[in-house]
């Protein structure tokens, strides 16, 4: 790859990369690490990436590097979660009956709260949820990078969103 | 339809991508059930909310450490500057010049081609024969506009029909009418 190419590469992917590291690590400088790694990792294996594939194997290796971070920060094995659809029955939104979302968005740290929130997430459920409701991903793409079922996706997306629910109500009670 | 069947449904609910007597059907439930309306509530809150965070912007010296290890001159030439165009945009500017080239060479072969444009519209001449028929046929339809209108209004006199119906076929009528009267007595 000569140096322009990698520059037009650069400029799409870098606000995309920085992001979902943002969001998943939830403070800059790790951000700013991971986007140097995926960058540099872009440049020297861009050449054996079909240009069809280039969108995903940037999302796959920036999860990599944003789990490796994790991992080294928290020193523990991730707590990937059940395919079993009851296996969170625990952390199920028991009922959304008193919760009233006018409550939940009116106020003024909405982002900090959300921010929050998302780093209390398991990594998968954290990558599935800043893929989809961030970056705006279909959830074909979704299953492309993180190499999962189509199904498992829609369920992680849903369980996302439940235990997102669950925090910020928590937040707030 | 289930609470457990609305759960599984939801997602393409919220995306729109649920045919629509499945979502007839899960609109029906929604509506008797307070539970999975506060469920399809909460998930619309959140997905709301999460839009509002938006792409984060990376900060300029991440990119420029990055060229600095690659050892890439960050003010090398390139046609493209950091942030103004994506992959693919060349190719896509490609297409465009190509179909405006096509239309271009198109419209010239249609210039130049011997037969091009609409041939001039050749001025028919009619017969007295043709012209007086055709007068005669103006002159039955008006007439039969008239009687039309004659017994519209004696209907109308006659109480036949009520008034609120009439009274604005009849006002359409004569305005209609009027050009083709042109000023005869009528």
């Amino acid at each position: 790859m000569n140096q322009s190419q990698f520059k037009i590469h650069v400029a799409h992917f870098k606000d995309v990369i920085y992001s979902h590291a943002y969001y998943f690590m939830g403070n800059a400088a790790d951000a700013a690490d991971i986007t140097q790694e995926v960058l540099i990792k872009l440049w020297h294996h861009f050449e054996k990436i079909p240009a069809a594939a280039l969108k995903s194997w940037v999302f796959k290796v920036t999860q990599n590097a944003c789990i490796d971070f994790y991992r080294q920060q928290n020193n523990q094995a991730l707590p990937w979660p059940s395919d079993d659809a009851d296996g969170d029955s625990s952390e199920a939104v028991p009922a959304d009956k008193e919760l009233n979302p006018e409550t939940v968005v009116i106020n003024l740290d909405l982002r900090e709260h959300i921010m929050k929130a998302i780093q209390r997430l398991p990594p998968l459920l954290r990558h599935v949820i800043i893929m989809r409701e961030i970056h705006n991903l279909k959830y074909e793409e979704i299953a492309a990078s993180l190499d999962i079922p189509l199904n498992s996706v829609k369920v992680y997306v849903h369980r996302g969103r439940k235990l997102l629910c669950r925090y910020l109500k928590a937040l707030y009670s | 339809m289930t609470c457990q069947q609305c759960n599984e449904l939801l997602e393409d609910y919220l995306t729109g991508k649920l045919p629509i007597w499945t979502k007839v059907a899960l609109r029906r439930h929604l509506a008797g059930c307070s539970a999975c309306r506060s469920e399809v509530r909460s998930h619309q809150m959140i997905h709301q909310s999460l839009q509002q965070l938006g792409i984060q912007p990376c900060p300029d010296d991440v990119i420029l450490r990055v060229l600095e290890i690659l050892q890439i001159d960050p003010k090398s030439s390139t046609k493209h500057s950091f942030g103004s165009r994506r992959p693919g945009m060349a190719v896509r500017y490609r297409w465009r010049w190509a179909t405006v080239a096509l239309i271009v060479i198109i419209g010239a072969m249609i210039v130049v081609s011997p037969k091009h444009g609409l041939p001039p519209p050749e001025a028919k001449h009619y017969t007295d024969a043709e012209i007086q028929q055709a007068k005669d046929q103006v002159r039955f339809t008006i007439s039969w506009l008239r009687q039309v209108q004659i017994q519209t209004q004696k209907a109308l006199e006659d109480q036949i029909f009520p008034q609120q119906v009439i009274k604005p076929l009849r006002s359409s009528l004569s305005t209609a009418l009027k050009p083709l009267f042109n000023g005869e007595k009528r």
